[in-house]
């Protein structure tokens, strides 16, 4: 974009910048005044239905990609359309037929994994034998794509893949010294428990099972800032400096005020969600600071992935989000592989799934301070048409 | 709703020419809300603007290879909405909406006189810069919105309007110095209370 034609300003600030003092003051005054006149336009509901119309064009024109009725059905993303399509589908053609047929998509994406599974830290999975079917690896085929064009391509130019080991292994050594130079202390609550701490600032965090706390030098005073993976429920004591709850991909900044962070690692997508029980709260992308959105009490959201704005969510309840708290298991629409995940950290207990469109399934259920996993999973299984078995010490669904 | 940078829209222009769904459905996310108000401006029938703005939509994804990373991707899709309202009314001018009728049209949009009885200072005046700004003359309204409401530059209401910058200027200094008289007008009545 142009910025000064013939001196004329790129915008209106641009505009008033350039006006002497006296007059600046009054139209800026103006300025900021018409910003408030923006008519409120409400558009709940609409969006997400002219969304799906719009995507259900574009991909009927798009129709080279979709190949048949298998990789139509895992291309709709709208996850409740998806499960009950995929549903009529199933049972039109017998269970038995479609769980065996890989989606294109997959197929192409583990032969790319294949490829690189040198370079890659992550365990190869294959999709046809049904033992090594781990589908908690849940990667979002589009954007791990990405990445590994990325890494493809970076040990392309370099000629040589010690030379990228041996640069990965550089990073690792100066994340390390980093880590020790600046030291951090970091709350983990193991597998099976459930730990409450206080920090510094008298701010108390309950944190479930399987996450971790990382608070780094100086919490309390010069900032308040911590890093959660996993899930936790925070108590923040009131105080100047704001608080600030970093996820993989999301803010939740504060003054005082009890809220919950859901963020788990290794789902695919990262994904915060955000319960508000008291005070407010302003939650937004790590990447995309200037969309925020101030939360009330009551309210949950939810920020999928990076670069995105932060969602309300209407379908899930507070008390569902605070479900764990209390030793109860809560599920609202969750998708099977993120159930098995969650009995998996509270029982310390390995759940495997190993039928890639069953996982998708979602599942709603709530538990009152279960204490064994079996009667959960026995539930899951019937839900999902697949059968329990325990071998090994690991429960699987097929 | 905030607006997103210059560079976040050069981003998904890029992406969009690599066919990246979702980045259009993050394009989507972002410019939905605005442009479903701007097109509100043109077309009154909800369900009507609702179906050109999808028309919209498709037409971007369809143009997807041809779009210019270095262009404003965010002034294209104002003029395309701009362009097929302004089409759709043409094409509907037998059912009595036609281009003329628009202002008139708008005038039955005002925001209702203002109940002066429990509404706080801060609210009252924004009413009331409400009304100022509907009032303006269309084309001047027309190009503050786009400033102020859209965060545009002068070259991207330009390029939405058909206009040369050096006119969206002057639009946007007339439409000014109009609202800061109005502003004045109000406070010096207000302050002898």
């Amino acid at each position: 974009m142009e910025n000064s034609k013939n001196n004329l300003p790129f915008d209106t600030q641009e505009l008033l910048d350039a006006m002497p003092d006296n007059e600046r003051q009054a139209y800026t005054e103006v300025w900021e005044l018409a910003a408030l006149a923006r008519p409120a336009f409400d558009t709940k509901g609409e969006k997400p239905a002219s969304w799906n119309a719009v995507r259900n064009r574009i991909q009927s024109e798009d129709s080279d990609q979709i190949t048949n009725t298998d990789s139509y059905l895992n291309s709709i993303t709208d996850s409740a359309e998806k499960e009950a399509l995929s549903e009529v589908w199933n049972i039109a053609g017998g269970i038995q037929k479609t769980s065996h047929e890989a989606p294109s998509k997959d197929r192409a994406w583990e032969s790319i994994r294949t490829k690189i599974s040198d370079i890659s830290s992550a365990p190869a999975h294959t999709t046809h034998s049904n033992e090594a079917n781990v589908t908690r690896l849940d990667t979002t085929p589009r954007k791990v794509s990405n990445t590994t064009t990325e890494a493809a391509s970076s040990a392309k130019s370099s000629g040589n893949i010690y030379w990228l080991a041996a640069a990965v292994m550089m990073i690792g050594l100066a994340v390390w010294m980093w880590q020790i130079t600046f030291s951090a202390t970091v709350y983990t609550a193991p597998l099976g428990e459930i730990v409450s701490v206080q920090l510094d600032d008298r701010t108390t965090v309950q944190l479930n099972s399987g996450s971790e706390l990382r608070v780094e030098r100086g919490f309390g005073e010069k900032h308040r800032n911590v890093e959660l993976a996993g899930e936790a429920f925070f108590d923040v004591e009131p105080g100047d400096t704001p608080f600030l709850v970093n996820t993989a991909n999301a803010v939740v900044q504060v003054l005082g005020t009890s809220f919950n962070v859901r963020s788990w690692p290794g789902m695919g997508t990262s994904e915060t969600t955000v319960a508000l029980t008291q005070g407010s709260v302003e939650v937004y992308s790590n990447a995309e600071r200037e969309f925020r959105q101030l939360m009330e009490p009551g309210e949950i959201s939810r920020v999928r992935g990076v670069r995105t704005m932060p969602e309300r969510v209407e379908a899930l309840r507070i008390d569902e989000a605070l479900a764990w708290r209390a030793n109860n298991i809560a599920f609202n629409a969750t998708r099977l592989i993120e159930a098995a995940a969650e009995i998996e950290r509270r029982f310390n207990v390995s759940v495997e799934v190993a039928n890639a469109s069953a996982a998708q399934k979602t599942v709603t259920g709530f538990y009152l301070n279960p204490d064994s996993p079996e009667g959960i999973l026995e539930d899951l299984a019937s839900i999902a048409g697949l059968q329990l078995s325990f071998t090994n010490g690991k429960y699987t669904l097929k | 709703m905030a607006t997103a940078s210059l560079e976040k829209f050069s981003y998904w222009s890029e992406r969009l020419n690599n066919s990246d769904e979702q980045a259009f459905s993050e394009l989507f996310e972002h410019t939905y809300d605005s442009l479903r108000r701007y097109i509100s401006k043109y077309i009154f029938d909800p369900d009507a603007a609702l179906d050109v703005l999808q028309d919209v939509y498709v037409k971007l994804w369809q143009i997807r290879d041809n779009i210019d990373p270095d262009k404003s991707l965010k002034a294209l899709m104002y003029q395309m909405v701009r362009n097929s309202a302004l089409n759709y009314l043409r094409d509907t001018k037998d059912r009595n909406i036609s281009l003329d009728s628009i202002s008139e049209q708008e005038h039955m949009q005002e925001p209702a006189e203002i109940e002066i009885a429990d509404k706080d200072e801060t609210t009252l005046l924004q009413e009331h810069m409400q009304k100022w700004i509907s009032e303006l003359p269309e084309r001047q309204r027309e190009a503050f919105e786009l400033s102020r409401f859209e965060g545009m530059s002068h070259e991207e209401i330009a390029h939405v309007m058909d206009l040369r910058p050096r006119t969206v200027n002057n639009h946007i200094v007339i439409a000014l110095n109009t609202l800061r008289e109005k502003l004045d007008a109000y406070k010096s009545k207000t302050a002898v209370i």
